[in-house]
């Protein structure tokens, strides 16, 4: 029951539902384009947490995101968007 | 990607390494401040990355706040590299230098090729070009094909069509002269035929005025009509005309002649012998008369005297003699070196024969063993030359009754 009310839309999303807002914007959630294992943007990111070769940490408002692999290169940052390079093997929600 | 590159360079950039303290902070200050980092590569606590010059001097406070160490690795970027190689001047003037002149090489006339001009001197038609703006080392650019053309055939009345091709930075002129009327042949009125001067196959017909007898392939033979000048007219009966033209026919010279393999060939002993004589009234004399009998070559030279006493010419001299003495050696040679020598001689023989502007076509020789003793070598030389000869046509065969007046030069 619990896990239910979990996965319920919030009332923000389902105001962005109804008022057809994309939901980035009215959630603040990170807009994240993978191309393969090699590159990564992130939008709508809030800083990083954490940066090494094998492991970047970044925090964007609504949750955190972990991107692991190997040769990770932080190739271009803006204030809205990351683009990051290497060989990655994981990447995760925190 | 690569465009951001070259403005980066352009504007030119600092590679930065940060260690110690909160390098990840760090960044995250830079971002909010506007300061633009790229290239960030992590490395064992501390990071390399890409920084503007301008904002390197805004970093030394977010570096005390973030207890970072900030260290220039290299300096990249065009101003840099221009500093770094500011006493090498001349290098860069150099290159400077060469790309100047291949964008002058490039875009200004480098040569001007004439051609298909015989009666209008190359001297006079570049200097009327340099009038119309074609001229070695003037500009490419603006240069129209269809002026150049026009003006040029104003200008010049002797150019029948000129043709201008602007290929790289040369410029190729075709031109077609008008025909020299002075240089036309000047025809008689008299009626003539063209007829064969010699046996022949026809290869090839430029008939300009008459009636064309044969065609290309025709065998003829000496004295065949080629070109009749008299011509069929459609207001019924015969015109006359002055035949002319070039009939090429292929025609074939052919020598043949026997070897014999034992031949005789003077063998000169001794150096030759200078003797002295009299010349009187072109007589000679011997001083010393000769008492060797073998065979000798001589060469006189005369030195003469000639006057006239009593109105008699008397003519008195001395006379130089050069005596070759020989004795004739009967030599046997092979059947090769005998054909050898047969072709040698026979071919410049045949070589004498071909009239000037006959074109050679093919040649060939072969031999032939008779008797044993004897070789038979035939030298052939196959041509292409004008065999057409003007024959005058005999008026009084013709039926006066049939015959037009036509004038050639008039036209009527």
């Amino acid at each position: 029951m619990s896990r239910d009310k979990k996965n319920k839309p919030t009332v923000r999303e389902r105001f962005a539902d109804a008022v057809d807002i994309s939901k980035d914007v009215m959630l603040g959630l990170p807009v994240v384009t993978m191309l393969g294992n090699r590159e990564l943007t992130i939008e709508n990111y809030v800083g990083i947490l954490e940066y090494g070769e094998e492991e970047i940490r970044i925090k964007c408002r609504a949750v955190s995101v972990l991107i692991e692999g190997t040769g990770l290169e932080l190739k271009t940052m803006t204030d809205d968007f990351l683009y990051i390079t290497g060989r990655f093997k994981c990447f995760s929600y925190e | 990607m690569l465009f951001i590159r070259i403005v980066n360079y352009i504007r030119g950039y600092l590679n930065i390494k940060v260690s110690g303290g909160f390098t990840e902070r760090f960044i995250n200050i830079c971002s909010h401040r506007g300061l633009q980092l790229w290239d960030i590569c992590a490395e064992d606590g501390a990071f390399t990355a890409a920084m503007r010059v301008k904002d390197f001097f805004r970093v030394r406070e977010i570096a005390s706040v973030t207890r970072t160490k900030v260290r220039i690795i290299r300096r990249c970027g065009l101003y840099f590299t221009l500093k770094r190689y500011r006493h090498r001047w001349p290098a860069a003037a150099g290159v400077l230098l060469a790309v100047l002149i291949v964008y002058y090489t490039s875009s200004h006339i480098m040569g001007i090729d004439i051609t298909g001009n015989s009666r209008i001197p190359t001297g006079q038609l570049l200097s009327e070009l340099r009038e119309v703006g074609v001229y070695v080392g003037g500009s490419i650019s603006g240069l129209s094909a269809d002026r150049i053309r026009n003006e040029m055939i104003i200008n010049n009345d002797d150019i029948a069509w000129l043709g201008v091709n602007i290929r790289g930075s040369r410029v190729y002129i075709e031109i077609t002269e008008r025909i020299d009327i002075d240089s036309l042949p000047r025809l008689s009125d008299e009626p003539c035929n063209l007829v064969a001067a010699k046996d022949g196959v026809i290869a090839r017909l430029e008939i300009k005025q008459g009636q064309t007898m044969v065609k290309k392939g025709d065998a003829v033979r000496e004295g065949d009509v080629l070109a009749s000048g008299i011509m069929d007219s459609v207001y019924g009966g015969f015109r006359t005309v002055h035949a002319y033209g070039d009939v090429i026919a292929q025609t074939e010279y052919v020598k043949t002649r026997e070897y014999p393999l034992k031949y005789t060939e003077k063998e000169y002993s001794g150096e030759p012998k200078v003797r002295y004589g009299l010349n009187i009234m072109g007589k000679r004399l011997d001083i010393i008369p000769r008492t060797s009998d073998e065979s000798s070559d001589e060469q006189c030279e005369d030195y003469t005297l000639k006057f006239s006493i009593f109105g008699h010419d008397i003519e008195v001299g001395a006379v130089k003699k050069t005596i070759r003495e020989y004795t004739e050696v009967e030599k046997q040679s092979t059947v090769s070196e005998t054909v050898k020598r047969g072709v040698s001689e026979l071919t410049e023989e045949v070589e004498k024969e071909i009239p000037e502007g006959a074109e050679i076509v093919g040649k060939s020789s072969d031999h032939n063993i008779l008797s044993g003793e004897t070789v038979s070598v035939t030298v052939r030389y196959e041509c292409h030359e004008n065999i057409a000869k003007e024959s005058i046509i005999d008026k009084s065969l013709i039926d006066k009754n049939q015959v037009l007046d036509y004038d050639i030069e008039s036209g009527e």
